[in-house]
């Protein structure tokens, strides 16, 4: 059975679906559902473990030789003594830790997908080895993806923004820490020389944005804790100010493209937030509560887990509230609207962003399967992402006003599925569709 | 426990903004009832503040200032805590009274910017931090170039980074990356000698004491915050 693509992103004209799953990145032509472009991760998950055992192994036999040397000096240094025996501790080679039973199943996957403004360059995550690749769009050629640059990083990379200009991919780590690397400069082989970040959060990036307001450049930066905050770019160890308003962990940001100094954020808060990010006081003009339009899709999935429940939960369950995750919120840009997606649930919230910042509900639409994610295009179209069995893994809308948005027959759709090349024998196969639930925290200790 | 991993998510409790803290239930002798605001702010922050030695000397220079130590474990601050509330009692009539300081259980590392506004503050200390000599757990020092920018933006121009520590490396890898760090710059000798609390930093904290116990050293740099540069 195909496996259900985990990211999806169109293009602005929506020509083109760039989608990953498990460490395949698939590119789709819209109109035909031939793959046009397709890359695979063949770095081993293991490699960061073998470069560690290897580096170990140097120090060893670099010591190993030192001591060697030594005990000679100092049998040389005692002619008179009986003579001596040179006695060196052998070298014992480092072992690979290898999970034991019951260790979670590693996973190798391509963790976000990043389009430039520009359009020029495609750039994702790997896990394997921790990297940043960089792919040249070229759509002359039988793969449109020529990677340009891999670059690993200390930490796993989670969250990616660029540059107006795309020189400059803006990357945040699990770490909390963004880096700021280029295109077209080579790749650092010795992380020691990487330079240093050009902001940090002491908490996990979430997610990042680049914006430019009265010809200032910013980049915005969520995180795990609570926190939005807004610094200049490139210099960014000035900052500007923090947006406070959400209560729980930021998963996404977005400035709309008809109001650049509007800003939306969402995460694990049951409300939306809307900001003026440029303003310097009286940042939030609105919060809109979804706690009512999400309840319904939710599922006993959306409980905590047993082991964060207190007495009273475990004794009547009844008590037990699901908890909301708004995992994207994405713009139609033609109409000035707004689509929400709460995770793994199959029902998307069509909202209206007024101009004073204000949010609306517009519409609920609903999707036979539990959506994964999705992207909409320039033209007002909009792909869902499904998480299904049998093969049907797209849908596809248009939104023909800021009110009317319809379902579109799906032979193209079906076609880049049957496409796919991404194959697991069974559902238990299927790796993990549902992260964002997982950022939520919960400290039991004090 | 000597040490606590700023990364873990404590329980902690901090305001959801500046303008939310209650600060009147830390500086009650500064609560003006009528207005209903402070009548002095916080302006000074020991950052790792340990079990107060600091708060407890810098008090009688700094009246016009609030001063706050900062402490991420909670049996300490509650030391702390215990121990101005006695000072507050036994001085009551005095000219200092130690109505100005205070000290709160937080991670500073991960909130400070919930607590003070952009420039609030005109002196921040670090006093013998947590070393984490691992290369690795490096992020987790108190002094680090991206950690440099929060205090930077919650310091006004002209106002002091203090550091001492007994560890020469942590020593030099404190003044390595604040002089790195394009918002400050490193203060001379002459200055470090000529200044007050450069002294009371020197001889009070209880870290401090235990080293002169043990005859350590004692290395201490300070930093000046420069202008934002054009932007």
């Amino acid at each position: 059975m195909k496996h259900p693509f985990q990211l999806i992103l169109s293009d602005k004209s929506g020509e083109h679906l760039f989608t990953s799953a498990k460490h395949h990145i698939q590119v789709f032509s819209t109109a035909t559902g031939a793959i046009v472009g397709s890359w695979v991760d063949t770095v081993d998950i293991m490699e960061p473990l073998k470069k560690q055992q290897l580096k170990k192994i140097r120090a060893l036999e670099a010591q190993h030789a030192r001591d060697i040397k030594e005990a000679e000096a100092a049998a040389a240094a005692e002619p008179d003594a009986k003579k001596q025996k040179i006695e060196v501790k052998p070298i014992r080679i480092p072992k690979i830790p290898t999970p034991g039973p019951g260790a979670p199943p590693v996973y190798n996957f391509i963790r976000v997908l990043h389009l430039t403004a520009d359009e020029k360059y495609l750039v994702g995550t790997t896990d394997s080895d921790k990297a940043i690749i960089m792919f040249e769009l070229d759509f002359s050629q039988d793969n449109c993806l020529r990677l340009v640059k891999r670059q690993c990083l200390a930490k796993r990379p989670c969250a990616i923004a660029s540059s107006e200009d795309s020189s400059q991919m803006i990357v945040g780590d699990k770490f909390g820490d963004v880096y700021n690397i280029g295109v077209t400069t080579p790749a650092v082989e010795d992380l020691k020389t990487f330079p240093q970040p050009i902001l940090g959060h002491v908490s996990m990036l979430s997610d990042v944005v680049y914006a430019k307001h009265d010809g200032k450049e910013y980049v915005l930066t969520a995180d795990r804790d609570e926190h939005v905050r807004v610094s200049h770019f490139p210099k960014s160890y000035v900052i500007k100010k923090w947006l406070f308003g959400h209560k729980e962990f930021v998963t996404n940001m977005l400035i709309p493209s008809w109001a650049p100094e509007r800003l939306v954020t969402s995460g694990g808060d049951d409300f939306i937030c809307s900001w003026d990010w440029t303003a310097e006081t009286n940042n939030l003009l609105d919060t809109f509560s979804v706690r009512d339009l999400v309840l319904p899709f939710l599922s006993d999935y959306h409980i905590a887990p047993e082991r964060f429940w207190t007495e009273e939960e475990a004794a009547d369950r009844s008590l037990l509230e699901r908890e909301i995750t708004i995992q994207k919120i994405l713009a139609v840009e033609k109409y000035k609207l707004l689509v929400v997606l709460a995770e793994n649930t199959n029902a998307l919230f069509v909202l209206n962003l007024a101009d004073d910042g204000k949010i609306t509900y517009n519409q609920t639409l609903t999707t036979d399967s539990q959506i994964i994610t999705f992207s909409v295009d320039a033209n007002a179209r909009m792909y869902v992402g499904l998480d299904n069995k049998d093969g049907h893994l797209l849908d596809v809308y248009q939104f023909q006003s800021a009110s009317d948005v319809e379902k579109l027959a799906s032979t193209t759709m079906d076609q880049i599925a049957a496409n796919s090349v991404v194959e697991v024998e069974k559902a238990d196969d299927i790796y993990p569709l549902y992260h964002a639930a997982a950022l939520r925290k919960r400290s039991e200790f004090s | 426990r000597a040490h606590s991993n700023p990364f873990s998510d404590h329980k902690l409790d901090y305001p959801k903004t500046p303008e939310d803290m209650n600060w009147k239930k830390l500086y009650p002798g500064f609560y003006d009832e009528k207005t209903g605001k402070m009548t002095q702010n916080v302006e000074i922050a020991d950052i790792g503040c340990g079990f107060g030695g600091l708060m407890v000397d810098l008090a009688p220079h700094f009246p016009e200032s609030n001063i706050l130590g900062m402490e991420i474990r909670v049996q300490v601050t509650q030391y702390v805590e215990d121990r101005i509330t006695a000072l507050r009692r036994k001085h009551a009539e005095d000219a200092c009274n130690f109505q100005n300081i205070a000290v709160l259980r937080g991670n500073a590392m991960k909130f400070l910017p919930n607590f003070f506004q952009k420039a609030q503050l005109k002196k921040m200390f670090f006093c013998f931090p947590d070393p984490h000599f691992k290369q690795r757990k490096h992020k987790a020092r108190i002094i680090t170039n991206t950690l440099l920018s929060e205090y930077a933006y919650v310091l006004r121009e002209g106002g002091i980074v203090y550091t001492i520590t007994d560890v020469f490396d942590l020593h030099q890898w404190m003044a390595k990356h604040l002089e790195e760090h394009p918002l400050f710059e490193r203060l001379d000798k002459a200055w470090e000698e000529q200044d007050e609390c450069v002294k009371i930093m020197y001889n009070a904290t209880e870290e401090g004491q235990k080293v002169d116990r043990n005859q350590g050293s004692k290395f201490i740099a300070c930093f000046r915050r420069i202008p934002n540069p054009e932007l």
